[in-house]
């Protein structure tokens, strides 16, 4: 099955170029300039994934994000330029799913959009039970042991596991290294706390997409670790 | 009444009509004094007439009474018409009398007594009938030769007795000479020499009576005295009315509605009221020397006109120029004052303040002096005023060092970066008061430059970032499209070498304008800043995790030292977080491979000090501060992969942080230092 993205920026040659990467993947793809096109574009076809760009003529990818979400609740990767925390927060806010800065690596685009994909048909109503905890895309199945991102198995080894299930039965908690080498290793830590770093930057590099910026594990510097989505 | 005020016509009729009413003022008033000087309303016409007859029939009573003392007899005395007699002696016994007992206006009675002289022989001393006393030469009487001299020319000398005294009268125009043992006795012989003459003027008066022109006069005063009364009002009231609109029109001219001042107003005042007053003075002489009627009319009244004029000018200037608003200005004696204020303020100003208070502190030891001087010599009255001076003397002193206080702490409040703070210029003199605008300018100036400065480094970061914002479209299709052609086959070697190139230097570029971004963000403070607990023995094991691997592969080997006990500061993760990550980068990149690099923790007196020290795998030749300067790299780092931002990125944010960074180079050995200031 194909899906069909919307890709709508004013940048004629960022358009192109990713016109070739998500139909190399497989998509159909339409284009818009602006956000009115698009949003009449949304309107005619039936569109699975929108990338769009923030600053445009004509309408805005923000302003057109929320006249969007009034009426479709269709995932959306807003593209900007744009790198300040509070311009993703905002973007965030208003609807959108994920967000990519320019200038983007297009093997991470295309696993973001793969990612949302994913989430948005496949996941969207699955059956939750006792032992399976999920956090935005990660889900962990307790009683199989398995750890799956985006419905995608992911393997890890026994304290990687340990170490995100203590932190996936807590989300938002800050754990102390040493709290966490404690539980997982249930011994004293003496001098091994960065031990734990080098486990959540490994447990990092096989759940996150980017893992300098990560969405999922984050590293609260001087503090300790924590779970949590966004 | 506009146009009245303007025209001059107007106001030469006002001035003649304004001597006009002055003179009727001055005549009816005159009028109106003779008539109601004599109360004419309590007593009536009889006293106005008495005051009107009284002085010439009292002068022709005298002239009688005087003739019959000097012998002439009753009967033979002058008579005038319309005045009738009585002569009574000094024992009340009629001497003559031709009053009939007709009606009267008048009656007048004067008592004459007659020349005489009186003298006792025992006291030598003389009285005559005018009061006159003089002291005569003792007559000298011999015990031996009681025979008085013959040629004595007292008469009454005759029996010369040295116990008794005698007093001798003698009437002067009969020669009737009497002597008496005492003074009162004597006196009462004389007394009885007195006349009394009565005067009696008739009510009706005969044809060409001596009386008939007073009579008339008075019988016309009398009938006028109210128009006199009435007229004196009018006259005044008209007089003050015409003044009030003179003073109204002075310094009105046609054609304008501005006031001119004239010839007039160019004397400055007080010399002019001099003149006005030296003119009335002149003027006065003729009135003050007195004149007797009727030349007092030809004086009195033009001299009278003249010292009216005089005021009438002075009052009309006075006018004009309160009008201007020249009076005080326009007073010589001002404006001497207003020179000699101003001279003295200017030498006083421009004086050096060294002077300044030299000059006060020697004229008080003067003044000091002085009263000590004075103290030796009078006691209670100075040791007052001495009181008094020391206490104006503390006033100055406290008022100067309340000043400075202002001062210092208005210079306080601005040193420390108060800009809004104004110090108060009121109530200071002097030296305090251009003190005090000194500063306020400063102030002011400060203001300027640092709101300058920071419009400017604003305008600097705004500028970076939407130039940046800008950069990364573009390179965002050079990045895809590179990419795009490294996955098109078949290529040449060349190709794919070229493609790697710019694949590496496009990535190189994203991370310059990132780090762009970011070092202009960080020095502004255009970041927030979310300070919190951060125990940096944590920071250190997870900096350890991150960059371990990295180290290892670089061939570098990481040594942690830190204590066991948590050490814990005030910092933003993130931000910290980012200064790990930049200095560690560095080092990746730039230390010698197979050496050891140390990452210690110490927590000193106050403040927890993170060290990074490796060895630079090139000789470093620059100077510590040239590395923290924006993308300043060491000359032979400049082939190699970085951008040189990371140290200022680094610096600033620790100093976003209120910590410090600090760099040392000691040969080969390139030493960090971060330093967080503790509690």
């Amino acid at each position: 099955m194909s899906y069909n993205i919307l890709i709508c920026d004013d940048e004629k040659d960022i358009v192109s170029a990713l016109k070739i990467y998500l139909e190399a993947e497989g998509y159909r793809t339409f284009a818009a300039a602006n956000g009115r096109e698009a949003l009449a574009i949304l309107d005619r076809e039936d569109i699975h994934l929108v990338l769009l760009d923030i600053m445009m003529p004509v309408m805005d990818g923000v302003s057109a994000l929320a006249k969007l979400r009034e009426f479709s609740n269709v995932p959306v990767i807003l593209l900007t330029a744009k790198s300040e925390d509070t311009d993703k927060v905002l973007g965030l806010n208003v609807g959108a799913d994920d967000y990519v800065t320019k200038p983007f690596n297009p093997v991470e685009l295309q696993a973001r959009v793969r990612s949302q994909l994913r989430r948005y048909l496949h996941l969207g109503g699955g059956a939750v039970r006792e032992s399976v905890i999920s956090i935005g895309a990660v889900t962990l199945d307790d009683g199989s042991k398995t750890v799956s991102v985006d419905g995608e198995p992911v393997s890890l080894t026994p304290r990687e596991y340990e170490i995100l299930k203590l932190l996936m039965q807590n989300p938002g908690r800050v754990f102390h290294p040493r709290d966490l080498y404690r539980k997982v290793w249930n011994e004293e830590p003496y001098g091994a706390e960065s031990t734990v770093a080098v486990h959540i930057r490994h447990l990092r590099e096989k759940l996150e997409i980017d893992p300098a910026n990560p969405r999922y594990i984050k590293a609260v510097w001087g503090q300790g670790y924590k779970i949590s989505e966004k | 009444m506009k146009k009245l005020y303007g025209s001059f016509a107007a106001k030469l009729i006002a001035v003649i009509l304004l001597c006009v009413l002055a003179l009727g003022f001055t005549l009816s008033f005159i009028g109106t004094v003779q008539v109601y000087g004599g109360n004419v309303f309590s007593s009536g016409y009889q006293s106005f007439l008495y005051r009107m007859v009284g002085n010439k029939a009292e002068g022709m009573i005298n002239e009688i009474g005087w003739s019959i003392t000097r012998g002439t007899k009753p009967e033979n005395a002058s008579h005038y018409s319309g005045l009738q007699i009585r002569v009574l002696d000094g024992r009340g016994q009629e001497l003559y009398s031709d009053f009939e007992g007709a009606e009267i206006i008048l009656e007048i009675t004067r008592s004459f007594s007659p020349d005489y002289s009186l003298y006792s022989v025992g006291e030598n001393e003389y009285e005559f009938s005018d009061g006159e006393t003089t002291v005569a030469p003792r007559p000298t009487f011999a015990p031996a030769t009681p025979t008085p001299s013959a040629a004595s020319d007292m008469p009454a000398t005759e029996e010369p007795e040295e116990t008794e005294e005698v007093w001798v009268v003698s009437l002067l125009p009969s020669g009737e000479t009497q002597q008496f043992p005492s003074e009162g006795e004597a006196r009462d012989w004389l007394r009885q020499h007195e006349i009394t003459v009565t005067g009696y003027v008739l009510a009706e008066q005969p044809e060409q009576s001596a009386f008939e022109t007073q009579i008339y006069q008075a019988q016309l005063l009398y009938s006028w005295r109210h128009d006199f009364l009435w007229c004196a009002i009018l006259c005044f009231l008209l007089g003050i009315l015409v003044f009030i609109f003179l003073l109204c029109a002075a310094g009105h001219r046609k054609g304008t509605e501005k006031i001119v001042p004239s010839y007039v107003e160019k004397i400055p005042f007080d010399v002019f009221t001099l003149l006005i007053i030296a003119a009335i003075a002149i003027f006065m002489t003729p009135i003050l020397a007195g004149f007797d009627w009727p030349e007092i009319l030809f004086a009195l009244i033009p001299c009278i006109l003249l010292i009216g004029l005089s005021f009438l000018l002075w009052c009309l200037s006075f006018a004009v120029r309160v009008k201007l608003g020249t009076l005080w200005s326009g007073c010589l004696l001002v404006r001497f004052f207003r020179w000699l204020r101003r001279g003295v303020t200017a030498v006083f100003r421009n004086l050096p303040i060294l002077w300044k208070w030299g000059l006060g502190l020697a004229a008080a030891a003067f003044i000091d002096l002085i009263f000590r001087m004075n103290a030796v010599w009078s006691q209670n009255r100075t040791a007052f005023f001495w009181l008094l001076f020391w206490l104006l003397i503390a006033g100055v002193t406290l008022y100067a060092v309340l000043a400075f206080r202002r001062l210092r702490l208005g210079a306080k409040e601005i040193a420390s970066g108060n800009m809004n703070y104004s110090i108060d210029e009121k109530n200071l003199v002097l030296d305090f008061n251009d003190h005090a605008h000194d500063l306020n300018h400063i102030r002011d100036g400060l203001n300027e430059a640092v709101e300058q400065r920071m419009k400017s480094e604003r305008f600097r970061t705004e500028l970076i970032t939407n130039v940046s914002h800008d950069i990364k479209t573009p390179l965002t299709s050079i990045v895809n499209y590179v990419d795009l052609l490294q996955k098109e086959e078949p290529k040449t070697e060349k190709q794919q070498e070229y493609l790697e190139v710019l694949s590496r230097q496009s990535a190189k570029l994203k991370k310059l304008i990132e780090d762009l971004i970011e070092a202009s963000k960080a020095s502004t403070g255009n970041l927030s800043v979310d300070l919190q607990p951060c125990d940096l023995s944590i920071l250190l094991d997870q900096t350890a995790g991150e960059y371990g691997e990295k180290l290892e592969n670089a061939g570098l080997e990481l040594v942690l030292q830190k204590p066991e006990t948590p050490v814990t500061v005030q910092a933003d993760g993130r931000h910290l977080w980012r200064v790990f990550d930049n200095l560690l980068n560095n080092i990746v990149k730039y230390a010698m491979p197979g050496t050891r690099v140390y990452l210690s923790l110490q927590e000193q007196a106050g403040e927890a000090r993170v060290t990074f020290r490796n060895i630079s795998r090139e000789p470093l030749n620059l100077s510590a501060q040239e590395l923290t300067e924006r993308f300043v790299q060491g000359d032979a780092s400049r082939h190699s992969d970085g951008n040189g931002l990371g140290l200022a990125i680094a610096m600033s944010l620790m100093k976003l942080q209120k910590g410090d960074l600090e760099i040392e180079v000691d040969g080969d050995l390139f030493k960090v230092s971060l330093r967080f200031p503790k509690g």
